[in-house]
């Protein structure tokens, strides 16, 4: 009797790898998913941007220009426009993501010190080419008014020791921690990856209970749990729990070094806090699984309350952005919290104290989940607590 | 093609969703449901105030001056000052600040004798955007501090402060962010994101009802009233839901677009009738592909999963032409694609017809590739419905 609860547990996993629809989700689902995901940033960053540029000046100074666009490691020029083409149009025509235009008389309005203004038109309907644009074109063209600004200062007479405190008073030593190389496939993929992980969990876990009911399996599992639901429930938990930490070891031990994907953090911290993130997502889908005899309901309710996960996880978006209802519903996905956790120890190698207060969330979701679970225990006692003579069947 | 036959299977098709709470809730309560939460999640487009931490260790006047020029830009707000980097370590650790500001000493000493002085910023890059918006304020900063130093070095040359302000600057770069001005998240991921709502919900929805008729052994009896004829069945049993995202279509561009702010620079009319076929080519996907399903729960399940690679694949994140030859050529035979590069160009851009022409013809391709996958499929199992009839007659 003690130990019902490994019986179930074996039971449990053998009902998993037959059932197709587990095999579905265990199997093919992240295989398929997190190596499409990975592929397509597995490139980690943008290189090599394509620009287009009209040179209306075509002097010395409009040409060092250019050779600078040409230098930016960001920057590709591979259309010269002429007075024939028309703006709008060349972004979709020749398929560039940014336009620079180099004024007429540029190079002797700088000579004469009347200041010159290059524009440049950036396709701001992919915001991660515009953000690039933006840095790359401030770039070069600060280190080129700067250039001309020290041609202008040097004769004036200066310490040459005071140039660049002159030029730029202030600099600005910018240190990146976390995802330093801005390589997307780190940004990305981990965070794709584990909120899938939660969505295959929930979604298997939904249908724990109510799928022995729809079988009619369900007087079996309540004999070999001789009755004791928490045999059941513990049984089942630590089935699901080899699954989900299968997928969590796939994750880390195959995916990421396949993408070259670092975790600068602990493992020992990261497994932790996985551990009771799986158990948070088993338990809420257990809940929920005996709350709702209708494996369909249930199922439909883990979809919609899952699938919005990753864009109210603030992980794309920040949370303070969003308006209050929404920062309200981010607050309620374990996700959220779960993925604050997973950036600190993965991303910036934080002590584990520092995920306490996540921690401390994901419990108050098990608290709920176990809330759940009783409810559902109160509400379908009739089909769970069954007459001692099915009990023994 | 009989007329009178699609009309009873499309009202058979609309009882069974009306009857069914799974799909019912997919078709009509979760589009509207996520419109209103996901759509209202970008409603402020873009994040303002990130919170950022400082480290001022000259505590002059010229470092709370550049601290209070940087906490007086949009995207950032000073929200911890701290004596040292340890005890600033514990805010970023904490992801109470995404930044950190770090003054050294001398800091005064040295702008006030013109030398270079070097300031760290330390950014949690664990969120880009956030990452990005903290550092391109910081620099912005520090670019006028390098203006009004530049100026103020011309006048000290005895030249007139008006020709030391041109003399400072020589050349500045205009940019121009185009069809999205001000940059934002909300305009750039928004109207993808409003047509990824309506996609997936009709392919869960409508896979459902493909895979319940299967569960339930009713597809030999649904051939049997569409008399045999693909044109018949495949009318009747996806004309309702042609129907309903055609309406989910009008209110997305007629009511969400003006509720969002999202733009619509194009035709409208051309808009209409290129999303009707959009639909139409999803509808022959998801029949083809939900063919397979023998359940109900199986269908719903894939089909959940499909979201995120289905949009990213279509390179709406991402530069298409850095993914793998073999992505994109899979991402060329969804039609999310073409329709995103067309709704791209249509709504936000405004681009002449002759621009959108490759992305229509993909789209109408793709459309006969669907309709002809769904004729095969239905001709097959139209062939083994009536061979395992046969056996059984047998």
């Amino acid at each position: 009797m003690t130990w019902a609860f490994y019986h179930i547990f074996k039971r449990e996993l053998l009902r998993l790898s037959k059932q197709k629809s587990a095999r579905n989700l265990f199997l093919i689902i992240p295989v398929v998913v997190f190596f499409i995901l990975g592929s397509i940033y597995y490139k980690g960053a943008i290189r090599d941007l394509s620009i287009a540029v009209y040179d209306n000046d075509n002097s010395t100074l409009s040409r060092t220009y250019i050779r600078y666009l040409e230098a930016s490691p960001n920057l590709k020029i591979t259309y010269y426009m002429s007075s024939k083409d028309d703006i709008e149009n060349v972004f979709v025509k020749n398929e560039v993501q940014g336009i620079f235009y180099i004024p007429k008389d540029f190079h002797k309005d700088v000579l004469k010190n009347v200041p010159v203004q290059i524009k440049i038109y950036t396709n701001s309907t992919n915001i991660v080419f515009g953000n690039l644009l933006y840095k790359s074109a401030s770039q070069v063209t600060q280190l080129l008014s700067a250039a001309v600004v020290v041609k202008n200062i040097a004769p004036l007479g200066i310490n040459p020791n005071k140039i660049l405190g002159t030029v730029m008073p202030i600099d600005i030593n910018t240190k990146v921690l976390g995802n330093p190389e801005y390589n997307y496939v780190y940004y990305l993929l981990p965070g794709l990856a584990t909120v899938l992980i939660q969505m295959i969990l929930f979604f298997t876990a939904s249908r724990a209970f109510n799928n022995e009911w729809k079988l009619n399996t369900y007087t079996n599992l309540y004999a070999m749990a001789n009755g004791n639901i928490w045999s059941m429930i513990l049984g089942k938990y630590l089935a699901y729990m080899v699954f989900g930490l299968s997928l969590c070891g796939f994750l880390l031990a195959i995916v990421f070094p396949v993408f070259g994907i670092p975790i600068y953090g602990n493992i020992g911290s990261l497994f932790v806090l996985l551990l009771l993130f799986l158990t948070v997502n088993i338990a809420l889908g257990f809940g929920i699984s005996l709350l709702l005899k209708d494996e369909i309901i249930a199922l439909d309710v883990a979809i919609f309350y899952n699938s919005p996960a990753f864009v109210f996880s603030g992980f794309t978006f920040p949370i303070w952005a969003m308006p209050w209802f929404n920062s309200l519903y981010a607050q309620v996905i374990p996700y959220t919290h779960f993925l604050t956790g997973f950036l600190k120890i993965y991303q910036l190698n934080t002590p584990f104290k520092f995920i306490l207060p996540e921690i401390q969330k994901l419990f108050i979701f098990l608290a709920i989940a176990v809330f759940i679970i009783i409810l559902g225990l109160i509400v379908n006692r009739k089909h769970i607590f069954l007459p001692p003579k099915l009990s023994t069947l | 093609m009989n007329l009178k036959i699609i009309w009873i299977l499309l009202k058979k098709e609309a009882t069974q969703v009306y009857n069914d709470h799974s799909i019912l809730l997919a078709l009509l309560a979760a589009p509207l449901l996520y419109f209103a939460l996901m759509g209202s999640t970008y409603f402020n487009k873009d994040e303002e105030k990130v919170s950022v931490g400082i480290v001022d260790l000259d505590q002059s006047q010229s470092s709370k001056a550049f601290l209070n020029k940087i906490n007086a830009t949009q995207k950032i707000k000073i929200i911890q000052a701290c004596n040292n980097l340890a005890e600033a370590k514990h805010g970023f650790n904490s992801f109470d600040v995404q930044a950190l500001v770090h003054i050294p000493k001398g800091f005064e000493k040295k702008l006030k004798a013109h030398e270079s002085t070097p300031i760290a910023l330390i950014l949690n890059n664990s969120k880009f955007l956030s990452s990005n918006d903290v550092n391109k304020a910081v620099n912005l900063v520090a670019m006028e501090y390098a203006e009004k130093s530049r100026e103020t070095f011309f006048e000290s040359k005895g030249i007139n402060p008006s020709l030391a302000v041109k003399k400072a600057q020589p050349i500045t770069a205009q940019i121009n962010a185009v069809y999205n001005p001000t940059n934002n998240y909300g305009n750039f991921l928004l109207p993808a994101l409003l047509i990824l709502i309506l996609h997936q919900t009709l392919l869960i929805g409508f896979s459902e009802s493909v895979a319940l008729d299967r569960e339930k052994n009713q597809v030999a009896l649904r051939f049997k009233e569409s008399e045999y004829n693909f044109l018949n069945y495949i009318l009747g049993k996806t004309g309702f839901y042609i129907l309903l995202y055609s309406a989910y279509m009008l209110l997305t561009f007629l009511v969400a677009y003006p509720i969002f702010d999202l733009p619509i620079n194009g035709s409208l009319f051309s808009l209409i009738i290129v999303s009707i076929l959009f639909f139409i080519a999803a509808i022959f996907y998801g029949w083809f592909v939900s063919s397979f399903f023998k359940s109900q729960a199986r269908a719903m399940e894939i089909m959940a999963f499909t979201s995120y690679p289905v949009f990213l694949i279509t390179g709406i994140t991402w530069s298409f032409k850095e993914m793998p030859w073999v992505l994109q050529f899979i991402s060329n035979l969804i039609p999310l694609k073409p329709y995103f590069e067309f709704l791209k160009k249509q709504t936000i851009m405004g681009v002449d017809n002759y621009l959108y022409r490759t992305e229509i013809i993909q789209l109408l391709i793709l459309l006969l590739i669907g309709y002809v996958a769904a004729l095969l499929r239905f001709k097959y199992l139209q062939k083994r419905e009536l061979k395992s009839k046969l056996t059984q007659v047998i």
